[in-house]
């Protein structure tokens, strides 16, 4: 019904008082969340990283100009810093892992990635501490699982390992730039000292009487 | 020492040479009195100088981005002063995008515009208060005989930022409908020009002075939902809304409309959503003394986005209705060029396209991707008795392209469009477009 006008068409009306009704409803009755775009605190991800680590070291590599301009080469990516922290996790003499925070730009925000790579360089776990751009930019979880179990040799590669996303081009770029990073610092900075503790432990027995 | 790389704990003892070095004329001397001892405590202690120096500041690159703890009981249970944790991510934001095109057309002169320079400012005060801004200059800048640039405030948004499922937003907002019109920037659609679906019924870039709330529900549901100043359908004609938006300036609110969206990530790489929007569009206006009516105006569309590997599509359809048109027509003295309003417009497209470069060059950081779309617009799909559509306004638009993005915030566009009327298959007008668009 509508006057000379054309007014008082209610029905299209209530059902967007219903419709909105019914999201706030939702809204509300989720259980508590956490803001969007901080996830996880630095110290509770590396106890995330190494839970059954009994001891964990950190490392901070101060790099030159030519070890930043070699490991860029060697990750076909630009480093966000030359200072690179690498967590390591023990277990009596063994290494059982390394965890480097990636912080990179997205568009003009950040995020930070957590990468866990095996003794071994392959990539454990990958998981986002935080992400301060718009979230429509944000890739889904699972989209990260698509990078475990990378390894020092593979390219990591967008539209190979992981799918691109509409509207989250530069997220996914940048995603797989950090993994391609971890794993270059795994190969140039970390590799050599894991091959000196396994070199260590062939020996050892050797040296007992 | 390793090779390649050094940890701080060896690289001290270049520290400590350059530091002697510079010290000048007592390195000599000290080198000479001082016994071994000494010097390798001296060398120790640098060490551990400079190796807590490289950790803070590693610390303070990290926390940029991260707080060192993380407490989701302190948001809700403490104040914010409180809470530390927030303290990180608080401040400034500046970033932006644009574009320029050349635009070579059969119908009309040829254009080469610099069409849009956008400034994105944002601040935020803590974890709750954030206010996001973007300022556009286009078509070059201020209106003048010469010119038609704009220089607008597209969006104003001021966020309370509540909780991931419901967080609230006033001020001039993107009207949450459709693809486009909230993801605008030029390395985000394909083509040098928008969707004429996505400009002529859902008009972008559309945005209006508003209030509401937003947020996810779950991992793969979001939501918008805003009151904002409806349409003035004074501007309101045979071509669509385009003349009806309002934008932030003294928007006129004597009829309030109200939107709604949701968009559910369904499986990996696509995404299926919808939007409605409904309220009256005649804010009590009158053309030489004829009230043009209240206008209800009843907007919907859906749309999808899909992604695998190196190739993408979009699907959009969107439909809208006027309630009584005539109420407006009717007040006209002259029908207008493109045709009196409709009461009902309908519209859709479809697009895909593939990035081919990992193809040749397997390791390329590069994308370059050709397209497709095509559309169907009828911007007078059912009209009102006693009034006629023109044909022209019932179109199909083709259009092919290719796009090169040689780094991932530079996009050059080249592409190929023909308009046709439905009716009689006549070609209206074919462009040839060269875009090039930045963000940062």
């Amino acid at each position: 019904m509508t006057d000379q006008f054309g007014r008082g068409r209610g029905r299209p009306i209530r059902r967007a008082f219903a419709f909105v009704g019914l999201l706030v409803a939702a809204a509300l009755l989720l259980p508590a969340p956490l803001l969007a775009e901080i996830f996880m605190g630095k110290n509770q991800a590396i106890e995330r990283a190494f839970p059954d680590a009994d001891r964990i070291e950190r490392q901070t590599h101060v790099l030159t100009r030519e070890e930043a301009k070699a490991l860029e080469d060697a990750s076909k990516s630009e480093l966000p810093s030359r200072l690179i922290t690498i967590y390591k996790g023990w277990k009596g003499d063994e290494i059982i892992g390394y965890m480097h925070i990636d912080v990179h730009p997205i568009r003009a925000r950040s995020a930070a990635l957590m990468i866990v790579l095996s003794p071994t360089g392959r990539v454990e776990e990958i998981m986002l501490l935080a992400f301060h751009e718009d979230t429509d930019y944000m890739l889904p979880s699972e989209s990260l699982d698509a990078l475990k179990g990378k390894t020092v040799g593979d390219a990591v590669e967008v539209g190979v390992d992981i799918d691109g996303f509409s509207g989250a081009t530069l997220t996914v770029n940048s995603t797989t730039a950090a993994v391609r990073r971890a794993l270059a610092y795994y190969s140039v900075l970390l590799k050599s000292e894991q091959a000196d503790q396994d070199t260590e432990a062939a020996i050892k027995p050797a040296a007992l009487p | 020492m390793s090779r390649t790389g050094r940890a701080v704990k060896p690289s001290a003892l270049g520290l400590l040479a350059a530091l002697t070095f510079v010290a000048g004329s007592s390195a000599p001397a000290i080198a000479e009195d001082a016994d071994k001892a000494d010097i390798e405590q001296r060398i120790e202690t640098l060490e551990s100088q400079v190796s807590t120096i490289a950790d803070e500041f590693s610390d303070a690159l990290t926390a940029v981005a991260v707080p060192d703890n993380w407490n989701y009981d302190t948001y809700y249970g403490v104040a914010p002063a409180a809470s530390q944790v927030y303290g990180t991510t608080k401040g400034l934001s500046i970033g932006g995008y644009g574009e320029v095109r050349f635009r070579h057309q059969t119908a009309s002169d040829d254009i080469y515009d610099a069409l849009r320079l956008v400034v994105y400012l944002g601040y935020k005060f803590n974890d709750s208060w954030v206010v996001n801004t973007e300022l556009e200059f286009e078509h070059g800048g201020v209106q003048s005989e010469a010119s038609d640039g704009t220089v607008s405030t597209e969006f104003l948004n001021i966020d309370y930022l509540h909780s991931e499922a419901l967080n609230f937003r006033i001020g001039l907002v993107l009207v949450p409908m459709g693809i486009i019109n909230q993801v605008h920037e030029p390395l985000f659609y394909r083509g040098a020009s928008r969707p004429e679906v996505e400009r002529q019924i859902i008009p972008s870039t559309w945005s209006e002075n508003g209030v509401g709330f937003f947020g996810r529900l779950g991992s793969r549901i979001r939501y918008q939902v805003y009151g904002i100043s409806g349409f003035d359908g004074i501007g309101f004609d045979g071509s669509g809304f385009r003349g009806g938006r309002q934008g932030g300036s003294k928007a006129l609110t004597n009829d309030w409309a109200f939107v709604g969206r949701m968009d559910a990530d369904v499986m990996s790489g696509l995404t299926l959503g919808g939007s409605v929007y409904h309220g009256n569009s005649g804010q009590d206006q009158s053309i030489e003394g004829d009230n043009i009516g209240s206008l209800g105006t009843t907007l919907y569309e859906f749309h999808g986005d899909y992604t695998k590997g190196g190739f993408t599509a979009r699907a959009l359809f969107t439909q809208a209705f006027v309630d009584n048109p005539d109420s407006l027509n009717g007040a006209l003295t002259d029908m207008p060029d493109s045709g009196f309003l409709a009461e009902s417009l309908l519209g859709w497209y479809v697009e895909a396209g593939y990035n081919v470069l990992p193809w040749i060059f397997p390791n390329s950081k590069m994308s370059l991707e050709p397209f497709f779309r095509y559309e169907r617009l009828n911007t007078q799909h059912r009209m009102q008795a006693g009034y006629l559509a023109l044909p022209e306004n019932d179109r199909n638009i083709w259009m092919v392209g290719i796009g090169f993005e040689p780094i991932d915030s530079v996009v050059i566009k080249l592409d190929y469009r023909n308009f046709s009327q439905v009716s009689n298959d006549q070609t209206l007008n074919e462009q040839v477009e060269l875009g090039v668009g930045f963000v940062f």
